[in-house]
């Protein structure tokens, strides 16, 4: 490994033990809070980024998988005492399986068509969680009984939640790393700059991208379990609604969408600055935030239209093997 | 090794293609030549799988690959470039090269060995780093061909490969085919330059307004009346 390559993995580990040891010494739990946020989010986004950053095929229904994670759990625990750590997992299953409907259907799309078709989809699984009253209970939402215990994913301190949500965004860093890494990463790449220049090269260009997609809903869905057991209560806005899909598409796109770190990086800056507009502003002037976080979205997108993560990226580490 | 026979091909009400039918055999150079419009991509579409035909069956080597899509006509070993390049504009020129070696290679590892091998042969080595969209009209046509080249075709179909060269990068181009042909690939060229195609070429065939009007050696096709009349109209055609 080359010098460069030393440097890199040295800034990793650094940035790794940061976020792995300072939560320690925290003690405020609106802080500890903040980093679950910054987890989920950065986890999220990293996984709607294999599909709508490796393969080009911008979604605006994750939302919809996100949700059916939060429900599946949920509703497995509360209706047959199915413990969230299998309930997340089925709701992974049944996530990556309507992806993969979802992608059959809609792959034939282009660009703005696909993100159109994603969103009704998306539209389409918060109705019914709104109205499916019999099942999800609508708008009034699911509780979960707060008796904390290893078995029911429920933890008794945040700094549990703060290090399963850790424990799921390096899953998820380490998963697309290995993609881009992959034959897999190569034809996804390869499909989004060119599809007739893959195809004659024999990328199979269907397969690869319903692989991403059933990676990537999966991934989404399990996020959504971890949220549904740190919130304890799931309703329709809470997890489910659309809002949901465009602001994990926002964090990836101002990270830098296509590589490993962009998505996560987008959510350490954007989360905090959500957090922080709102707790200033929210009471004083209602709504101020969001047009403050809209200012800065245009001016990130303007002037660095690759992401944050994508220009720092290509001025410090153009050739890394780690910073991808 | 690539049969066609009696395809044709419309667009809505348009015939394109009309009655086709010819034979490449191992290790030739055929041309395909003809006037704008004549059908000749229309005819790669075709038999590289990015068109059906309307009726008339494609074999390469002996299997029928009519009805296949394009990446399993290129898993199989026929290969074609873009008379409009199509390069991963933002990719390196090595990982452009990677993309279509990983079609026979097992990993990455053996894939950017093949790549490397490939840049070599082509002599594309110096721009390894580029980017796809940096690159000018001689090195986008050379990476077309080196990107066909990794994916280990035998049938490599080049769609005008040498339009729009300047003479020494002509030069280079027409060598490298040659290259190609002397390592056993059969080559089936599009080209619009009369001396070049004449040149390289063993056999040639000749398309008009999506008729076949003439296969045969280049001299053969070169004095056909209906060649030269599709070139120059009827009225230069000596009596």
């Amino acid at each position: 490994m080359s010098s460069g390559g030393k440097r890199d993995g040295i800034i990793l580990l650094a940035g790794m033990a940061v976020f792995a040891l300072l939560p320690l010494f925290v003690k405020n739990d609106f802080y500890l809070d903040g980093f679950i946020l910054i987890f989920v989010w950065g986890a999220f986004a990293g996984a709607w980024n294999i599909i709508s950053g490796y393969g080009g095929m911008v979604s605006l229904g994750h939302n919809a998988f996100f949700g059916i994670g939060a429900y599946t759990s949920t509703l497995l625990f509360l209706r047959q005492g199915v413990s969230p750590w299998i309930g997340m997992w089925a709701g992974a299953a049944i996530a990556s399986a309507l992806g993969i409907v979802l992608g059959v259907i809609c792959f034939r799309l282009r660009s703005h068509y696909f993100a159109l078709a994603t969103l009704a989809f998306g539209q389409v699984a918060s109705i019914i969680a709104l109205n499916w009253r019999g099942l999800t209970e609508g708008a009034e939402g699911l509780t979960l009984p707060i008796r904390p215990g290893f078995a029911k994913m429920i933890f008794a301190t945040k700094l549990g939640y703060v290090y399963m949500g850790l424990g799921l965004l390096v899953a998820v860093l380490l998963i697309t790393y290995l993609i881009d890494n992959s034959k897999l990463g190569y034809y996804l790449v390869a499909f989004r700059e060119n599809e007739d220049a893959a195809r004659a090269l024999g990328v199979r260009t269907g397969r690869v991208r319903l692989a991403a997609m059933a990676i990537s809903s999966a991934l989404s869905a399990l996020i959504g379990s971890f949220y549904a057991q740190y919130l304890l209560y799931i309703d329709p806005s809470s997890v489910i609604r659309i809002q949901i899909a465009v602001q994990v598409a926002l964090f990836a796109i101002v990270g830098g969408v296509g590589t490993v770190f962009g998505p996560f990086v987008g959510a350490l800056i954007f989360i905090p600055i959500t957090i922080f507009l709102r707790a200033r502003l929210g009471t004083a002037l209602p709504g101020l935030h969001m047009v403050i976080y809209g200012g800065i979205l245009i001016l990130v997108l303007f002037y660095m239209p690759k992401g944050i993560y994508g220009m720092l990226r290509e001025r410090f580490f153009p050739s890394s093997r780690i910073f991808k | 090794m690539l049969e066609v026979r009696n395809v044709s091909k419309w667009f809505g009400g348009n015939p394109v293609l009309k009655d086709i039918s010819f034979e490449i055999h191992k290790g030739e150079i055929v041309g395909l030549i003809g006037p704008n419009g004549a059908g000749k991509t229309t005819l790669f579409n075709v038999i590289s799988g990015f068109y059906r035909p309307k009726t008339g069956d494609i074999f390469f080597q002996g299997e029928n690959i009519s009805r296949l899509t394009p990446e399993d006509i290129c898993r199989r070993g026929l290969c074609r470039t873009f008379q409009i390049t199509k390069p991963f504009s933002n990719l390196t020129v090595f990982k452009n090269v990677v993309i279509g070696a990983l079609s026979r290679e097992k990993g990455i590892r053996e894939a950017e060995n093949k790549a490397e091998e490939i840049l070599e042969l082509v002599e594309m080595t110096p721009k390894r780093d580029l980017l796809g969209r940096s690159l000018t009209i001689a090195d986008r046509k050379r990476l077309e061909v080196a990107r066909a080249l990794a994916t280990s075709p035998d049938l490599l179909l080049l769609d005008e490969v040498m339009a729009g060269l300047n003479p020494n990068e002509l030069k280079e181009m027409i060598a490298l085919v040659k290259k190609l042909s002397q390592r056993g690939i059969t080559l089936f060229v599009i080209e619009h330059i009369m001396t070049v195609i004449m040149g390289i070429s063993h056999r040639i065939i000749a398309l008009d307004h999506g008729e076949q009007i003439c296969v045969g050696s280049p001299c053969d096709v070169a004095e056909d009346p209906k060649v030269l009349e599709a070139y120059l109209g009827e009225d230069y055609v000596a009596p």
